[in-house]
């Protein structure tokens, strides 16, 4: 590998220390994540940092940048003591730490340029709107600095990028930051194609000459060799082995992670003439789906074989189609033989986090018959000693929690999943992922066991070395198979050449992804027009100034009401309360604020702190949101019926004269709900209601930026309080007096109106004006049915069912935003 | 020895929910100045009705991804007013009534499942949509609705008691028994514990999920419709909202019992207590005088005290996944 040689020699001569770690300790329960670790960084030095998985790579650097605090030890960055107390990521930050992560922390649903704010609003003192050119500036400034060429529109919406394009922003905003003096990568390539890594190496390397250091987690070695001044191996939480990279070697490395375990029994012949069982095979003659393409491909049991080519060309879809459609009929696919399915991402795909290893061992066992099947669990528990012996599995018990085993170990429990149940083809997809080196190589050594058993093994793999222990290879790109080819041809530069071949082909689905997302609320402006129309078409009198007035009044209580659960779903909740509260500040209004202002102001109050204090339960403990608010709503009814029993009561003049119906239209409280209207959109607008709309998305992301969890719950559900109060008041001046049921319907259409507005109930996609849009249509729908003569028993049904029937048409419409919580 | 008991009872929850439902008894006895079994036993006979629904809307939390069963109520009321009308207060139509009402049971809960399976709508939307057109639909038939008379069969049933306990309390014994049994010892209940954990991991693991949630929107659908006849025939007709309360104590008594609002994780006796311990709660209030208002206070209050206390933060911190 080429070596800057020069580089490595200028920092040896200016050896200035950056920062300084001594004995570091953090314990999570009974394990020791880091222990007593001291590690230095200086100034200008890319410090890889490798180990296996669960070495407390990751816990280190958490320890550094703030987000988990240290039990014991001292940090010193630039010879000043860090006070370990008070040590957080925003901390951190201003001193010029910066973390970019393994799983990305941006969110989806914000623009590129909004992502950059969010995380860098430290550097914005300008008010809006200004701050959104900085922004823009800012994030176009650092995609060019980094990756020239990238090809990304700062105003796109992240949730439209693909893969690659996200990880190009994460990396871009945090070079952004000009005060940053020390970076700690997490996998940073992990998903970069080839040309933006070393696009991406580059940068590195000139920034170095800046006195930028960085901290480099990567488990390529190859990379790490190209790139790093030095090495720092981690083993069990303590520094194993540390030096300037030209004294180690990738093999040396390996030596030191697995413990020694780099001698492999597996050896070059095992691989070439694997005996095939014909009993056992995956026939593709012409096999295509939507993602893939005309498949031609025969594979057999005793056969290892990996399926590569760039990531996202339908090697997945490959392993899913032949694990779903394993016992139908499909046109081109013929399969012989039990198929099981281990996944990579362990946590996402794999366990089942409250249940022991036992159970997660035979899940597909018991799960294999009808199912009513009676289980017998003696039986069970002698298979899962089987196979935790023979995959050597490391647990004190069969009964303990799946959660308590490291991701090596979990990754087998995995394994012995699928051979439990004596499957004839192994769906492997990325199984390594995340696994120590020393675990990996039994995972081949148990892969190259079942093979020889005359088990078929299909392997995607995302880490070329691993391509060396299969028995064939299948290069896939664009959704089809393009190559193949024998253990025999497994070259290096084969495989280097093949993904080269492919490049120009993965490129273009980069471009293909950038999708337009606009008019969230298209629909819901012309259903609104559209069904104005057809009421004025009815009866022309709707048309007329009294009769818009009329219905203006009608839906303004329930218009607020809809802008509340906006903020709430927006928050990636749902607020099943609002009726009910609405209901209740409507009985407050004509009760208590009429015969005591103080008290009744007072007592206002209090609801709305009350209404507040949901969103603050809910982050604190939390807890599901749905069920808080359907609790809370029975209080809230509760109180309406102590206060007062049956309706009527008198609602104070100020409040008729503010939403006043009959003033003249544009004075009463059609005025009021535009102002409002556009209060809401300005605040979702400004720089907080970005950060509120970052929460619905991505918490984490957020929290590491160093922003308040706690506070933006509890600002979401002040604002949902107070505009559902607006709500209760515009209810009670239309009526004039109390009536507790009068807006309990709400709850169900506010969700309607916001859905039908173009929001998503997941990842912080919600309009206002969508919303409102909504809500109008749902109004126009109850007078459409008023003025078809259709019974009001009906109308709720009817707006239920067109509900269902939104969403439901939101399948057909392909849209990526629908992706925002995958 | 301390370490277990405090292990046994953060594993059940529900032991703080049978305490609570004994030095409720307690009290209740010491205010009456009546300290005897038959209140408790009262008190379980209202329980034994909840429970029914209980059961089915913990299968429903349990499937995961925050789902609750919205439209019981709807289920319940509808089914209620459909065998009233049938049975006529005549047993020769009871067996009919109980056949309509399954079919009732058994559609409501298909929709529902293909709604939430097929449709991919959350389930709160779905069902609390179809618990709108039930309750539309029990409106039409009230409006030509006047039975007031119960078959005598299911008066029997109800009046029935075995060595002073009600038949009523034995039968649900047993359900929870066939519950218990149905939770941890076959394959359907297996596959819903696995799916309510993590559904892609269960689809990958070979379980048939579609099956799994439809059979249990059905399971839910089909007890809320039998209790819909048994609560009718209790209360002496059909009554329009009279299904209004059982969403929120449906609820509250499986969180009291320990069942995870965020799935994967049912406790079958627990639930049993739970719904015990919230009728008792309702029947002190009652003692006490508290106006509806205020028990509504109550409930509502009981679930998120409930959820904010035994909050378990794996177990929440998955709904969003």
């Amino acid at each position: 590998m080429i070596r800057l040689g020069n580089l490595g020699e200028s920092t040896e001569n200016s050896r200035e220390v950056l920062l300084e770690a001594k004995n570091l300790l953090k314990v999570y329960g009974s394990t020791i994540a880091v222990n007593n670790l001291d590690i230095t960084i200086y100034k200008g030095e890319i410090l890889a940092l490798v180990g296996g998985n669960g070495a407390g790579k990751s816990t280190l650097t958490k320890l550094l940048s703030g987000v988990e605090s240290s039990d014991k030890g001292s940090l010193r960055f630039e010879g000043e003591d860090i006070n370990l107390h008070r040590y957080s990521p925003s901390v951190a930050r201003t001193k010029g730490i910066r973390v970019v992560h393994q799983e990305l922390s941006l969110c989806k649903n914000l623009t590129v340029y909004e992502n950059f704010y969010i995380e860098q609003y430290q550097r914005f003192n300008v008010k809006s709107p200004i701050w959104r050119k900085q922004a823009k500036e800012m994030a176009l400034e650092a995609l060019n600095n980094v990756f020239p060429n990238h090809g990304i529109d700062v105003n796109a919406v992240l949730a439209t990028l693909s893969l690659a394009q996200q990880q190009m922003v994460e990396i871009a905003r945090a070079t952004s930051d000009t005060e940053v003096k020390l970076m700690i990568l997490d996998e940073p390539t992990s998903s970069l194609p080839l040309e933006q890594t070393s696009q991406l190496q580059d940068y590195f390397k000139k920034s170095v000459k800046k006195g930028i250091s960085y901290i480099y987690i990567s488990h390529r070695l190859n990379e790490i060799m190209f790139l790093a001044d030095s090495i720092y191996i981690m083993q069990n939480g303590c520094n194993k082995y540390q030096c300037p990279i030209h004294e180690t070697s990738e093999e040396n490395m390996i030596a030191r992670m697995g413990d020694g375990i780099a001698n492999t029994n597996l050896t070059e012949c095992d691989f070439k003439t694997p005996e095939l069982n014909k009993n056992v095979s995956v026939v593709m003659d012409k096999f295509s789906t939507k993602e893939l393409k005309n498949i031609k491909q025969e594979m057999f049991g005793g056969e290892i074989i990996g399926v590569t080519g760039l990531e996202g060309n339908g090697q997945l879809e490959l392993l899913q189609e032949i694990f779903y459609k394993a016992n139908k009929k499909t046109k081109g696919l013929k399969i012989c033989g039990k198929v099981a399915y281990v996944a990579g991402d362990r946590k996402k795909e794999g366990i089942f986090p409250l249940w022991s290893i036992l159970d997660n061992t035979i899940i597909s066992n018991i799960t294999k018959g009808h199912l009513f099947k009676i289980l017998s669990m003696g039986s069970v528990k002698e298979i899962v000693e089987k196979w935790n012996g023979q995959l050597k599995t490391k647990c004190t018990s069969s009964a303990d929690l799946i959660t308590s085993l490291s991701g090596g170990n979990q990754q087998k429990v995995l394994i012995a999943r699928a051979l439990a149940v004596d499957a004839d083809i192994i769906l492997l997809d990325d199984p390594t992922k995340g696994v120590d080196m020393g675990t990996k190589l039994e995972l081949y050594q148990i892969f190259r066991e079942a093979a020889d058993k005359g088990k078929l093994i299909v392997w995607r793999t995302s880490d070329d070395a691993e391509l060396e222990y299969c028995t064939k290879l299948v290069v896939m790109a664009s959704g089809t198979i393009t190559g193949e080819l024998n253990h025999d041809e497994l070259v290096h530069s084969s495989i280097l050449s093949l993904s080269f071949k492919n490049k120009e082909k993965a490129e273009k689905i980069v471009e293909k992804k950038k999708t337009k997302n606009s008019g969230l609320y298209l629909f819901s402006l012309i259903s609104m027009i559209f069904l104005y129309g057809l009421c004025g078409i009815l009866s022309p009198s709707v048309m007329t100034k009294f009769g818009f007035e009329l219905l203006a009044v009608g839906f303004t209580p329930f218009l607020f009401a809809a802008m509340a659960q906006t903020f709430v779903i927006g928050l990636g909740h749902i607020d099943l309360g609002v009726g009910a509260y609405m209901g209740l500040v409507n009985v407050v209004c004509a009760t208590l604020l009429d015969q005591n202002p103080v008290l009744g102001i007072g007592f206002l109050l209090t609801l709305l702190f009350a209404y507040c204090c949901q969103g603050i339960l809910i982050c604190l403990r939390q807890v599901p949101p749905i069920i808080v608010t359907l609790g809370m709503s029975f209080v809230w009814t509760g109180i309406s019926y102590v206060i007062q029993d049956a309706p009527g009561g008198h609602v104070p003049d100020f409040i008729l004269k503010i939403f006043n119906p009959r003033n003249p239209l544009f004075e009463g409280v059609v005025l009021l709900l535009i102002i409002f209207i556009i209060i809401a959109i300005v605040f979702y607008r400004s720089k907080y209601g970005t950060v509120l709309r970052g929460f619905g998305n991505n918490d984490l992301a957020m929290r590491n930026s160093g922003w308040s969890k706690v506070k933006a719950y509890a600002i979401t559900y002040l604002v949902a309080g107070i505009f559902a109060m607006l709500g209760g008041f515009a209810q009670s001046a239309i009526t004039g007096a109390s009536d507790v049921n009068a807006s309990a319907t709400y709850t169900m259409l506010t969700v309607a109106a916001v859905i039908i507005g173009g929001g998503y109930f997941s990842g912080g996609v919600v309009t206002h004006i969508g919303a409102i849009f909504g809500g109008i249509s749902l109004t126009m729908i109850s007078v459409l049915l008023g003025l078809m003569r259709v019974s009001t028993d009906y109308t709720a049904t009817i707006q239920g069912l067109i509900l269902i029937l939104i969403l439901s048409l939101r399948l057909l419409k392909k849209d990526q935003l629908i992706k925002l919580n995958n | 020895m301390i370490d277990d008991v405090r292990k046994y009872c953060k594993e059940n929850i529900w032991i703080w929910a049978a305490l609570g439902a004994f030095l409720l008894w307690l009290a209740m006895g010491i205010v009456s100045a009546r300290l005897n079994v038959s209140s408790i036993l009262a008190n379980a006979f209202t329980a034994s009705f909840l429970a029914l629904m209980a059961f089915g809307q913990m299968l429903v939390v349990t499937s995961g991804r925050g789902a609750i069963d919205l439209s019981i109520p709807g289920v319940l009321t509808f089914s209620a007013f459909v065998s009233m009308s049938i049975i006529n207060g005549e047993n020769k139509n009871v067996f009919l009534a109980i056949v309509v009402v399954l079919a009732i049971g058994i559609l409501v809960g298909f929709l529902n499942s293909v709604l939430v399976i097929y449709l991919k709508l959350p389930a709160i939307i779905a069902t609390m949509s179809m618990n709108y057109i039930l309750t539309t639909a029990s409106l039409l038939i009230n409006k030509n609705f006047s039975v007031f008379t119960i078959a005598p069969v299911l008066k029997g049933l109800l009046r029935t008691k075995i060595m002073g306990i009600y038949l009523m309390i034995y039968l649900i014994i047993l359900v929870g028994i066939g519950f218990w049994f149905l939770m941890n010892r076959t394959t359907y209940g297996k596959s819903l514990l696995a799916m309510g954990q993590n559904i892609t991991a269960a689809r990958l693991a070979g379980i048939n999920v579609v099956k799994v949630e439809m059979l249990t929107y059905i399971f839910c659908s089909i007890l809320a419709a039998i209790s819909g006849i048994l609560i009718s025939a209790r209360v002496g007709s059909a009554i329009l909202g009279m299904g209004n309360d059982y969403t929120l104590e449906t609820v509250a008594s499986i969180v009291v019992g320990g069942t995870l609002i965020s799935g994967g994780k049912a406790n079958v006796p627990g639930t049993l207590v739970g719904c015990l311990f919230l009728g008792l709660i309702v029947t002190c209030m009652q003692i006490m005088g508290f106006s509806v208002g205020a028990q509504n206070i109550a409930k509502g209050a009981l679930i998120v005290i409930v959820l904010v206390i035994g909050a378990d933060q794996r177990g929440s911190k998955k709904i969003k996944n």
